[in-house]
């Protein structure tokens, strides 16, 4: 017999991990070899060599199982749990660092879902219909850095669901009435931004 | 010095021989046509084989399929440039050839049996210029529409029409690969004694451009309904920049109407659209779900379509005719005597208020 584990337990666990503090003195020691300039010998045997922890990290990995067990239920609301609490997490000054950490993740977590994951469908529909709540909430909130890098994020996606024949029309339909309404708002160039990524999302 | 009789029969032999090399110009002109009918036919099948996959997004796959239907339809320009020179030098040269070696055996006076000698090479000439028409009109079918009818231009892909009355398609299923949707957009009217009032603006959108069927559309309003109907044609003008011929477009936006914005239900409002293809019998029930935003009503979730098999319809002297179910078409009496095909888009801003529908001349624009 299987274990079988509620959605509810899960979600719990989700967010217990997504709420860990992140150590900031890691991130400043740490040695990435793709981010510095020029490498000295003292540098590769520091004290304290220890990568950041990272939140999404974690989480990423429990959703990732889940879609590897098949547990549709599960992946949706752990992504909808996902973006929430990157929505949460969010402010100004780290809009840029933060959409980037948790939307590539959003996407490893999509393109994974769209191999042998047979309920690939469902989870773009969900993904498709939730960019337009949280952009237009960006939007209000004033995060334009972070609304035009996750429209970015939005259109790879769905250009990944395009390839494999998924249907994009949610896609494009949330494009064109955020368009709308960044035009409404005064914002023209998130406007062009959003129309640009909806002439291009099929070609 | 050559004899002159003798002579005459060398050039008739050299006017012979490059009659033969047109002879043989026709053949590799043939070939060149047979490839590309092969070519083109199976990309025209491979558009029915998709138009039976209706669960996937194949908007990108068919929007590909044209552009390259496309490329085989048109031959480069400097082929067809330098076989209509070899044909135009060679049918100069042969008769002047003829022209000549009859003038040199004419003795005057000239009488009228001398026009019945000169009929054979007026009847060639004839024949040569329609041999040269011939092979024009096959090398470039996109200025010259002999061919249509066996090699259809890219344009013809996109017509509903076409594709529903020569190829057993599924139109329902390549319709939902246009992705037809609506929207109503709210734009400012005239002044009316310093306050503006509002129109709104009802708008057809595809984002794949599908044409040559009859539409119906109506949305109800507090009294009334709007309705635009008519038969819808796209032509795209060739870019003006690269100059390349537009066989499909994307995104496109089609003007149905304006009515008065105070009129429409507020919040939510069910628009239904009707699409008759020439060559089905049953029309295809569009249902939308438009919910009111600040300056506009748009649909949030996928329209609902099927295959409305209660109604049947044909079109008798151009004109729409409803045989059965006609009472499932909201305004349809009010309608029943404009229902042509004259390329015209009509509406009625609300038939409560107009006697006579107005007609839509607005352009079709890509946004």
């Amino acid at each position: 017999m299987t274990e079988i584990v509620p959605c509810t337990d899960f979600i719990k666990r989700l967010q217990e991990l997504l709420t860990i503090p992140v150590h900031e003195t890691h991130k400043s020691t740490y040695l990435n070899l793709n981010e510095v300039e020029g490498l000295q010998y003292e540098d590769l045997v520091r004290d304290h060599d220890l990568p950041p922890n990272d939140p999404t990290e974690l989480a990423f990995e429990l959703i990732l199982t889940e879609v590897q067990k098949e547990h549709l239920d599960k992946v949706i609301s752990g992504l909808n749990e996902f973006l929430k609490s990157y929505l949460r997490n969010l402010n100004r000054d780290n809009q840029a660092q933060l959409t980037n950490q948790y939307c590539k993740r959003v996407v490893y977590l999509f393109r994974r879902s769209l191999n042998t994951f047979c309920y690939s469908e469902e989870v773009w529909d969900f993904l498709s219909h939730s960019f337009k709540p949280i952009c237009i909430y960006l939007l209000q909130q004033g995060l334009q850095v972070a609304c035009e890098m996750f429209w970015g994020f939005a259109s790879q996606m769905g250009k990944l669901a395009a390839k494999h024949n998924l249907h994009t029309d949610s896609l494009q339909r949330s494009l064109r009435i955020f368009e709308v309404f960044a035009e409404e708002n005064g914002c023209q160039d998130l406007a062009s931004h959003a129309r640009n990524l909806r002439h291009n999302l099929e070609n | 010095m050559f004899q002159l009789p003798g002579y005459n029969w060398v050039i008739l032999s050299i006017v012979g021989s490059v009659l033969g090399l047109l002879g043989t110009v026709g053949i590799f002109v043939s070939l060149v046509i047979q490839r590309r009918v092969e070519k083109l036919q199976d990309i025209l099948d491979e558009i029915v084989d998709l138009s039976y996959e209706s669960e996937q997004n194949l908007t990108a796959n068919i929007f590909r399929l044209i552009q390259r239907y496309q490329m085989y339809y048109i031959l480069p320009i400097g082929t067809t440039k330098s076989v209509l020179q070899f044909l135009d030098y060679a049918l100069l040269f042969s008769v002047l050839c003829w022209l000549s070696s009859l003038l040199t055996t004419f003795k005057p006076p000239l009488q009228i049996q001398t026009l019945i000698y000169i009929l054979p090479i007026a009847g060639a000439m004839v024949l040569m210029l329609l041999y040269r028409n011939l092979l024009k009109n096959a090398f470039n079918p996109l200025e010259y529409k002999m061919f249509n009818v066996i090699i259809p231009p890219p344009t013809q892909l996109r017509s509903v029409a076409f594709l529903s009355s020569y190829v057993n398609v599924s139109v329902r299923s390549l319709l939902q690969q246009a992705r037809l949707s609506t929207v109503v957009r709210k734009v400012k009217g005239e002044e009316n004694r310093g306050q503006s009032s509002f129109n709104a603006e009802i708008v057809l959108k595809q984002e794949l451009s599908f044409d040559d069927f009859f539409y119906y559309y109506c949305v109800p309003l507090h009294e009334g309904y709007f309705v635009a109907f008519g038969f819808l044609q796209i032509q795209f003008p060739q870019d003006s920049v690269t100059r390349k011929p537009v066989p499909v477009g994307r995104n496109v936006n089609i003007p149905l109407g304006w009515t008065d914005w105070d009129n429409l239900p507020t919040k939510q409002v069910k628009a239904t659209l009707f699409i008759l293809p020439p060559g089905e019998k049953h029309p295809i029930r569009y249902t939308f779900d438009l919910y009111e935003e600040n300056s506009y009503y748009a649909p949030f979730t996928k329209p609902v379509i099927r295959v409305d098999r209660d109604i049947t319809f044909t079109i008798n002297n151009a004109k729409i005719a409803i045989l059965e179910g006609h009472e499932k078409i909201p305004a349809y009496e009010l309608c029943q005597d404009w229902l042509l095909i004259n390329k015209k888009r009509m509406y009625w801003s609300s038939t409560k208020e107009n006697k006579e529908p107005k007609e839509c001349s607005e352009g079709i624009y890509i946004r």
